[in-house]
């Protein structure tokens, strides 16, 4: 599902010095596979999230997404791979305010041809258990059930890979384990499925992990 | 791309944020009125205006002033138009069918029974019942012997018949100008206000002969309309007159014309000209509101784009190209500006029928006034969006959403 080769990339300090964050990444996710990318802060492994989620690219390196080479594509064709292959889920829901459930879950399919966008944010919407919070704002809902907005919002396009930067992060014990629990629902369906963590209990329940430091990957587990 | 839910997506951010887009939309809405009230109110009187210039004025005619020739080196000719030089026109050119001459006589004293008014007094001929499209109530108009034979015969406005006659029957009555007896022979057809001002149903009509000779004293016109057979052939007869009356009056061909003719044409151009204060000008003034409303509206995007910057981001990653998120905030600009602009005429329609309800009932909305004023909403929406919706469009997704 996805390939790394060698990725690499520094930012400039606002001193002018340069950053390196990722040291020349090689990596393989198999199709199915449930990952986790795990490491200490400042390791690098948001950096690398942003590149695997085409919302940054590499300075040096290739990157291939179920068989495509999308290194070097333009900002609108990397648009589309986003709207069409990747369901994003974050640490801070990213929900809008003032916009209902099923509206925040509409969101990307206004950037796809999808027929009966309504039905499939229900739809959608449902498969989370949320059938009866679909015209809630997100300020009336618990933590947890944003958290699942958020997540039926990545999977109404049907995308073959979610990825989910520390999507337990803000969250308390109960809903932690709920979360948890539909990921790995998803995963069983046949998504692949990738994990950013701090959390080594949770990562002990995936498939794969992947540990960075100092922008090296120094381990690969398969449980 | 779903444009529908685009659209209502947008939409949806202007009505959840109620305040906000009430500060956009209010400039928006003062302007667009405005420049409807402004225009229609120019437009109506201009309409007015030219109206009542057709009235004076038809389509197939031609007025001459005998005005005399323009200053030209501080001397001033006097003109010299008689009505022997209207007949000579009439005689030379087939296609002036009918002349009329003019002699205003100022201001005089008309007297009956004690009863006296200061009122303007005007000689005429018997063919300007015809010529100048206005007939008696009451009565009969001026008879070809009357002109011939200069009689003391008088045709009165019927608001002069009103204040002069209280109710009696002014018909065959003996008025009193300047100390002489004039016999009212009929009641002119009210005509209302001319275009100076004057009012034209409180006058006295006289023979023009007998103006000139028994009043005046002189054997020059003040002016006079003809009519041409055909309004086509105005504009070609306009010369043909020049020369005839050039050649009477033995101008040389480097003197001037001493005199002025004037077509309906030219008279609505000077009068359109003259109304540019009432029609563009004044409702120009409106630019200055949506100009200070466009700002507004720049500068409270702007601020929204900051505060959105997740919301930005979010689209992005869920895969809005950089050309849908500009659009999207292009669109809001938009959709505000153009419901405003709709909700400013409706303002501006709702007070012009208020003050043709109390005023003016002729006043009407005009339709340019509309199309002018979504027009502006229109040029506002995008120039205010702009620059709101360049920034938003070239936001990295990874700085967006951090």
């Amino acid at each position: 599902m996805i390939k790394l080769r060698n990725i690499k990339k520094s930012f400039t300090r606002p001193d002018q010095s340069r950053l390196e964050v990722l040291k020349g990444i090689d990596c393989e996710v198999r199709r199915g596979d449930f990952a986790a990318i795990v490491g200490p802060s400042g390791s690098g492994k948001s950096t690398l999230m942003n590149i695997l989620g085409l919302l940054d690219q590499p300075d040096e390196g290739e990157y291939a997404l179920a068989g495509e080479v999308v290194s070097g594509l333009g900002s609108t064709d990397l648009a589309g791979i986003r709207n069409r292959q990747i369901g994003f889920v974050f640490q801070q829901f990213h929900l809008l305010p003032r916009t209902t459930a099923i509206e925040n879950v509409e969101l990307p399919l206004i950037y796809s041809d999808a027929d009966r966008p309504e039905q499939r944010a229900v739809d959608s919407l449902c498969s989370v258990g949320l059938e009866d919070r679909l015209d809630h704002y997100p300020s009336q809902l618990s933590g947890g059930q944003q958290q699942r907005v958020a997540i039926a919002r990545a999977l109404v396009t049907d995308p073959e890979l979610v990825l989910a930067d520390e999507p337990t992060g803000n969250l308390d014990q109960d809903s932690t384990g709920e979360i948890m629990e539909l990921l790995l629902d998803l995963n069983r369906t046949g998504r692949t499925i990738l994990l950013i963590t701090h959390d080594l209990e949770i990562a002990t329940r995936c498939s794969t992990v992947l540990r960075i430091e100092d922008g090296r990957l120094i381990e690969e587990l398969a449980a | 791309m779903n444009t529908r839910l685009l659209v209502a997506s947008s939409t949806r951010v202007l009505t959840r944020y109620k305040l906000r887009s009430f500060f956009m939309s209010l400039g928006i809405i003062i302007g667009v009125a405005a420049l409807v009230v402004m225009r229609s109110i120019g437009s109506s009187a201009e309409q007015d205006m030219l109206a009542k210039i057709e009235r004076m004025f038809s389509a197939s005619s031609m007025t001459i002033m005998n005005s005399g020739s323009a200053s030209r080196a501080g001397i001033r000719k006097p003109g010299k138009m008689t009505i022997e030089d209207l007949d000579a026109i009439g005689e030379q050119l087939d296609q002036v069918v009918a002349w009329s001459p003019s002699v205003y006589g100022g201001d005089r004293e008309v007297v009956y029974r004690g009863r006296n008014r200061s009122l303007r007094i005007v000689g005429k001929s018997d063919r300007a019942e015809f010529v100048s499209g206005r007939g008696v109530i009451e009565g009969e108009f001026f008879s070809e012997a009357d002109v011939r034979s200069a009689s003391r015969v008088a045709l009165i406005g019927h608001k002069t018949a009103e204040a002069l006659f209280e109710g009696e029957d002014p018909l065959g009555k003996q008025i009193q100008i300047e100390g002489s007896p004039y016999r009212v022979k009929g009641v002119l057809e009210p005509h209302g206000i001319d275009p100076h001002g004057m009012d034209l149903d409180d006058e006295v009509h006289v023979p023009v002969t007998t103006m000139m000779r028994r009043l005046l004293n002189i054997e020059i016109i003040g002016s006079a309309k003809l009519i041409i057979s055909n309004a086509n052939a105005v504009d070609s007869t306009v010369d043909q007159v020049a020369d005839i009356l050039r050649a009477r009056h033995r101008l040389a061909d480097d003197e001037l014309d001493d005199f002025s003719i004037y077509t309906p044409t030219q008279v609505q151009a000077l009068v359109r000209e003259a109304n540019r204060v009432l029609t563009v000008y004044l409702p120009a003034t409106a630019g200055i509101a949506l100009l200070v409303a466009a700002i507004v509206i720049a500068n409270i995007m702007l601020i929204s784009v900051r505060e959105r910057i997740g919301e930005i981001g979010l689209r992005k990653a869920v895969g809005a190209t950089d050309r849908q998120i500009g659009g999207q905030f292009l669109l809001e600009s938009l959709a505000i500006t153009m419901v405003s602009g709709g909700l400013g005429v409706a303002l501006g329609a709702g007070i012009l029928l208020a003050i043709a309800r109390t005023v003016s009932p002729e006043l009407q909305i005009a339709t340019d006034s509309v199309l002018l004023g979504l027009l502006a909403a229109l040029v506002v929406g995008v120039l205010a969006g702009y620059l709101p919706a360049r920034q938003a469009a070239l936001q990295e997704p990874v700085d967006a959403l951090r």
